[in-house]
């Protein structure tokens, strides 16, 4: 083994030392910050959000650490060094080791080696070698035994920091006086939401759908807690359970605000319990877009809805009412169409096809159509949304008397037909005339003709834009009157393009057909709106005061007071502020009562009031949330706006 | 040499504060004028009033005194010591808290301050609101009916309490069967009044609430006359106004001959309402039909819409009477925005509450008051004096850092003897 | 002073308009009874117009489904919050009937449950005494539609105080009739819409 080979395997113990060195120091940095973390933590209970920091910088300062080790002995690397390492241990070598690596084959060269070979380096790193290790695996063991004789739950709040581990807090058990503070609430979302359940860190209030499981937990129950612990929300009970040193209580959440009261012993606590209600279906009725008169019940019916909530949808359809009869006799026949399951959606948009000519309606006739979609709630529901309903109606002839009818569309297809009409007969005329006319004049007025026939095409089309759009919706189909419009543009156009080339006999034909095709249009189906009922005036003063029956009038009662909760929450309010300079405690528990109130009657003041709660609980000052709500449910005046210069009394 | 006169000069500067100190504290203080400011003022007046004997004081006052300090100076005042004072920036404000009659039991406060001011109200618990100042002030009504207010207005502070409690009495509503005697009616009701009405409807009978037979102040607050049915009433109204009585009247009504004596203006043609309600839902009344009244010698105008007064009052012997220029006050009620209901509940209760007649009750006040900072001060200690002519000197340099001087002058003359090696 | 106006609510669903010549009878009688200034003719207002609220009493009635619209809802509600009154009459007479299940489902939903109106309430001796309550019609007595003599007006009451009026005893033909059974019967059966409407106008 010549000197080189003893350096190198010299060197390869080093790197070796320097690589577990550099770990077992990062290892015991990590521990050592755990440490002191959940020391830290066990002083002054670390917010959930500290503690979410806390393994990520341990993670980065063991790396740091680790790094830093392996950098201090990176120069373990090089043969050199580690000669001159070896030499600055061994000093009967004189040098000869360094020397020998660097004389390698050159004269001189064997010497050096026999002189190498006369000492043993190996010897001389073992004592390094040692300590590089020893020290930080000491040190690691050391902490490694501060960590577990860390109190129980310490450590896990620093490694897997949650909501609700509150109570994991190893100061709890040993420093509370009452079994209430901390708690932490576990909220259990109804099945049907499909939501997971979540904790809160002792919370002034919970927020959860109706219905969601409302768990609160607390430590100490070791020491016969079952005796003194309990918990009430109005006039109920919820039951207590203790399993080892941790109690609980459960129960649903309530369809209305309240406050949950638990006792300890002479402690108790309020918990404000903020029901939120789980929205019905919002279903919004797309096509038809708006009610209409047919004229006849025939066609076809295209129904579109849009269906949404808040959680999730269950399923929905159309409902059709059709209503026929009169008088002394009306029948009314529900169908049920386009059902669809929505399986837990947010969103959905159903739709249908009705044929009326199925539907046999006759004249008079009223269908009403909604679309109707639940919620999968099945707590308080299922939630069920109506869309507004359409009224189709069929024109009743024999309701001329009270019922103006206006046609709407059909007015503009009128003046169409007469305009169409007026160009047929002034064709008529300049085809009879034309052997009157020289050329060029009888073409310039069948030009003319042409370009009115077509301007008549664009205003029939419009009529037909118009049958088959709806404003906000868009494009809802094809109908009767307007498949009956568009051949007759059709045709309209065949009759311009001729009249433009002063064919007048080819045009014709197709301007006859364009106006019997209007005039089928106009009959087969007619847009109506609704008119107005004829009222008759009465005449008052030949009447008046002729009726002769006797008549005794009653007096009147007052009407009561109205009620002013925002008043009356006011007053409570200045009170607990007193309360709250006074009496702390009470103070908070007022103002979580205020906060019950408040959600039925104030939601506007809830947000300061919780700001004003929280600041109770972290030892702040609440008065400027409270001077929030009370400003809020003052609604002070100024004299700008109101009576002002007279000011009432003697 | 230049540094041994140097040294002796500091020596002797030194010695002349030291004598000037000794003398200054053996000198008898009377005949001294002295002075102060709001942050030095307390200290000096318990000097004033125990260790010394000024003359005069000038007190600086840049804010409002405390009532303590102010009747604190009073009485030195009193101890032959002549007090001045004078300030920049004081705010002449007045506050001052009245129960409104009003059944809610609200505290109303008038403000009087400079056309601008902002002005900030509270009571015992904090602030309550804060504003402008209008040409005319400020009135808040405090819903949380404080017994005592603060009211700022930078620098100055006016405090005041309620010094009287209400008996509120009956409210009569006269008128014919309809939508506006309905909604007034219900209106006051809501409100809390107690109230008594006579419905026209038919020969056949009224529509009556309560006995309102005895038309007399001790029974009612106030009557409020919707229409031309309250004519039969009119000899009973004008009498019961005149004996301190108010009344709330329709403005049509007042053109009657029967109800002259009463009268406190011209009334105008009707002017329909230009806006829907959505579109003034801040000025909700802009959207009622207006007569406008032209206001007689006597009445002063309550409630203006643009120019035109459109509320307006006057006093008749010990009575009062409020006409309203609005007609068909109901559809505020009924179309208004959010706050209609209430808007309406609570401007015609403030309407009866203008001219009620109520009965009062004094109480003691929860604290001390200060209604007119500015006033008082004036009217305790005079109008304001110059500072000219006055010693300052205690409030100028004070006689520890002239100690700190002389200390430090003798060390430099001492180091600098010795380290040129003097003796 | 604004006139008292007879006001029929138009909904976008049903018959609104079926009981058309009821308007000017009920005006014809507050004429003869009392001194209210009256327009002498009635008006149909939208239930989802803002000219709902100038009309502080609105009657409904109809024979076929009733589905109010998001707007009439909201405007109807408002309309009974602010203080006006609804008089609802089911022109079928049916509580089998598709207009009473779908107003009262509406009314419900807007208002809460319906209740009987007491026949000891002030409603039925605001101006003429109805001892037993509700006067029964000529729909009723002769049998038609669900053949019951309906004992009680239903209604939305607020403590003592009527908000809505729920009839199912057919006053919209009864009413409209007038000219025609007048001569029948021995008590003119308008006086009661003297009733309601000066109940609407004092309470």
């Amino acid at each position: 083994m010549n000197a080189t080979t003893r350096v190198q395997r010299a060197r390869a113990t080093l790197i070796v030392t320097v690589a577990v060195s550099a770990l077992v120091w990062a290892a015991a940095a990590a521990g050592g910050m755990l440490l002191l973390a959940s020391l830290a933590d066990l002083w002054v209970a670390l917010s959930l959000s500290a503690r979410r920091f806390i393994l990520p910088t341990v993670t980065i300062g063991a790396v740091g650490v680790g790094a830093l080790v392996l950098w201090r002995g990176r120069h373990s690397y090089s043969l050199s060094r580690v000669a001159l390492f070896i030499e600055e241990r061994v000093p009967a070598l004189q040098y000869a080791l360094v020397t020998a690596l660097d004389a390698a084959g050159q004269p001189g060269a064997a010497a050096l080696e026999r002189r190498v070979a006369s000492v043993n380096p190996r010897g001389a790193l073992r004592p390094p070698v040692a300590r590089a290790l020893i020290v930080p695996a000491l040190v690691l063991t050391l902490v490694l035994v501060a960590l577990i004789i860390t109190p129980a739950g310490a450590l896990e709040r620093v490694l897997h920091p949650r909501p609700g581990d509150s109570l994991l807090h190893p100061a709890v058990r040993e420093l509370l006086a009452s079994r209430l503070s901390p708690i932490a609430v576990r909220v259990e979302p109804p099945t049907y939401t499909r939501r997971a359940a979540h904790d809160l860190d002792d919370p002034s209030s919970v927020q959860a759908l109706i219905g969601s499981r409302i768990t609160v937990r607390g430590r100490g129950a070791a020491a016969g807690a079952a005796d003194s612990l309990g918990a009430q929300l109005g006039d109920s009970t919820w039951n207590m359970a203790i399993e080892g040193d941790t109690w609980s209580a459960g129960a649903t959440m309530p369809a209305k605000p309240a406050a949950l009261r638990i006792v300890d012993r002479e402690y108790d606590r309020l918990l404000v319990l903020e029901p939120i209600i789980d929205e019905p279906p919002a279903v919004v009725l797309k096509t038809p877009a708006r009610d209409t008169t047919y004229q006849e019940g025939k066609g076809r019916l295209v129904l579109t809805a849009e269906v949404k909530d808040d959680i999730g949808l269950s399923h929905a359809h159309f409902e059709l009412l059709h209503t026929s009869g009169g008088g002394e006799g009306f029948e009314t026949k529900r169908t049920v169409t386009g059902s669809r399951g929505l399986g837990n959606m947010t969103a959905a948009t159903i739709r249908a096809v009705v044929q009326l000519d199925t539907m046999h309606l006759g004249p008079g006739d009223v269908l009403n159509v909604r679309a109707i979609a639940w919620d999968g709630n099945d707590v308080t529901g299922p939630g069920k949304g109506e869309s507004d309903t359409r009224t189709i109606r069929i024109y009743d002839p024999a309701r001329k008397d009270t019922v103006n009818v206006n046609p709407a569309v059909a007015a503009a297809l009128d003046t169409s037909i007469l305009s169409q009409r007026m160009l047929i007969m002034r064709a008529d005329t300049l085809k009879a005339h034309k052997s009157t006319l020289d050329a060029e004049d009888f073409v310039g007025k069948a030009l003319d003709l042409g370009v009115r026939q077509g301007d008549l095409r664009n205003k029939v089309l419009s009529i037909v834009y118009d049958l088959e759009h709806v404003q906000g919706v868009g494009f809802v189909g094809e109908t009767p009157s307007s498949k009956l419009l568009k051949q007759a543009a059709d045709a309209m156009l065949e009759a311009s393009t001729e009249l433009r080339i002063a064919s007048l006999s080819t045009a014709l034909p197709h301007m006859w057909r364009a106006l019997r095709l209007l005039q089928k249009a106009r009959n087969n189906k007619r847009y109506w709106l609704r008119g107005l009922l004829l009222n008759k005036p009465v005449e008052v003063d030949r009447v008046r005061l002729t009726g002769t029956d006797p008549a005794s009038v009653a007096d009147r009662h007052a009407r009561d007071h109205a009620d002013d909760p925002r008043g009356s929450l006011l007053t409570r309010v200045d009170r607990a502020m007193i309360l709250v300079d006074t009496a702390r405690a009470v103070g908070t528990d007022s103002l979580k009562m205020i906060l019950v109130d408040a959600l039925v009657d104030a939601k506007d003041v809830t947000d300061p009031l919780r700001a004003a709660i929280d600041a109770l609980k972290v030892g702040e000052d609440p008065r400027a949330p409270l001077l929030q709500v009370r400003r809020r449910l003052q609604r002070a005046t100024n004299a700008d706006s109101t009576l002002s210069d007279w000011t009432g009394g003697s | 040499m230049p540094r041994a006169w140097l040294e002796r000069a500091a020596h002797a500067v030194a010695l002349v504060l030291i004598v000037w100190l000794l003398v200054e504290s053996l000198l008898p203080p009377a005949g001294r004028v002295d002075a102060a400011d709001l942050g030095s003022l307390s200290e000096a007046l318990a000097r004033w009033s125990t260790v010394e004997a000024p003359e005069r004081v000038q007190v600086r006052v840049d804010s409002g005194l405390s009532p303590t300090q102010r009747d604190w100076l009073v009485a030195l005042g009193g101890a032959d010591t002549r007090v001045g004072w004078n300030g920049a920036g004081l705010l002449p404000i007045a506050a001052v808290a009245r129960p409104i009659p009003d059944p809610i039991g609200a505290t109303g406060v008038w403000v009087a301050a400079p056309a601008g001011t902002s002005v900030i109200l509270s009571d015992q618990m904090g602030t309550l609101d804060s504003v402008r100042s209008g040409a005319a002030g400020v009135r808040f009504v405090a819903l949380s009916a404080p017994s005592a207010v603060r009211v700022r207005a930078n620098p100055v502070t006016a405090r005041s309490a309620l010094v009287d409690s209400l008996d509120l009495k009956r409210v009569l509503v006269l008128g014919s069967t309809g939508w506006e005697s309905k909604f007034v009616v219900a209106s006051l009701e809501e409100r809390g009044w107690k109230v008594d009405a006579h419905l026209v409807l038919s020969p056949k009978g009224d529509v009556v609430q309560g006995d309102a037979s005895p038309l007399d102040t001790a029974r009612y607050a106030a009557v409020v006359a919707l229409d031309s049915t309250a004519l039969r009433w009119s000899r009973k109204i004008v009498q019961y106004v005149r004996s301190g009585g108010g009344l709330v009247i329709e403005g049509a009504l007042t053109a009657t001959p029967s109800f002259a004596p009463l009268r406190v203006g011209k009334l105008g043609a009707a002017i329909a309402p230009a806006t829907p309600f959505d579109s003034v839902p801040d000025e909700p009344r802009r959207a009622l039909a207006l007569r406008p009244i032209t206001l007689g010698s006597a009445a002063v105008a309550v409630e203006s819409r643009d120019s035109l007064v459109a509320v307006a009052s006057r006093r008749v012997e010990r009575g009062r009477v409020t006409v309203v220029g609005y007609e068909d006050t109901w559809r505020w009620r009924m179309g208004g925005g959010d706050g209609a209901l209430q808007g309406h509940r609570e401007w015609w209760s403030h309407l009866v509450a203008s001219v009620a007649d109520v009965g009062r009750a004094t109480i003691e006040p929860t604290s001390p008051t200060d209604e007119a900072p500015l006033a008082n001060l004036v009217d305790r200690l005079g109008p304001q004096t110059p500072a000219t002519g006055v010693s300052d000197t205690r409030s100028g340099i004070p006689h520890a850092w002239l100690f700190a001087i002389v200390a430090a002058l003798l060390l430099l003359e001492w180091t600098s003897r010795r380290l040129r090696g003097a003796p | 002073m604004t006139r008292f106006t007879f006001a029929t609510g138009i909904y976008s669903s049903g018959d609104w308009e079926s009981a058309s010549r009821l308007p000017p009878t009920v005006i014809d009688v507050l004429a003869k009874y009392t001194t209210l200034d009256l327009n002498p003719e009635g008006v149909n207002v939208r239930l989802d117009s803002n000219e709902l609220f100038e009309y502080p009493f609105v009657f409904l009635t109809g024979h076929l489904p009733v589905f109010f619209t998001a707007g009439e809802r909201r405007n109807l509600k408002k309309f009974v919050d602010r203080g006006g009154f609804l008089f609802v009459d089911d022109h079928n007479h049916d509580i089998d009937g598709i207009f009473h299940h779908t107003m009262t489902a509406e009314l419900t939903r807007m208002f809460g449950k319906l209740v009987n109106i007491p026949n000891d309430h002030v409603l039925y001796r605001t101006v003429f005494k109805y001892e037993d309550g509700p006067p029964n019609t000529s729909q009723e007595l002769n049998g038609w539609g669900d053949n019951i003599v309906h004992t009680h007006l239903k209604g939305v009451m607020h403590d003592d105080r009527i908000d809505v009026i729920y009839s199912n005893k057919d006053y919209s033909s009864e009413w409209s009739m007038r000219n025609q059974t007048k001569q029948f019967i021995r008590e003119d059966p308008m006086k009661f819409g003297v009733n309601i409407v000066v109940y609407a106008l004092t309470r």
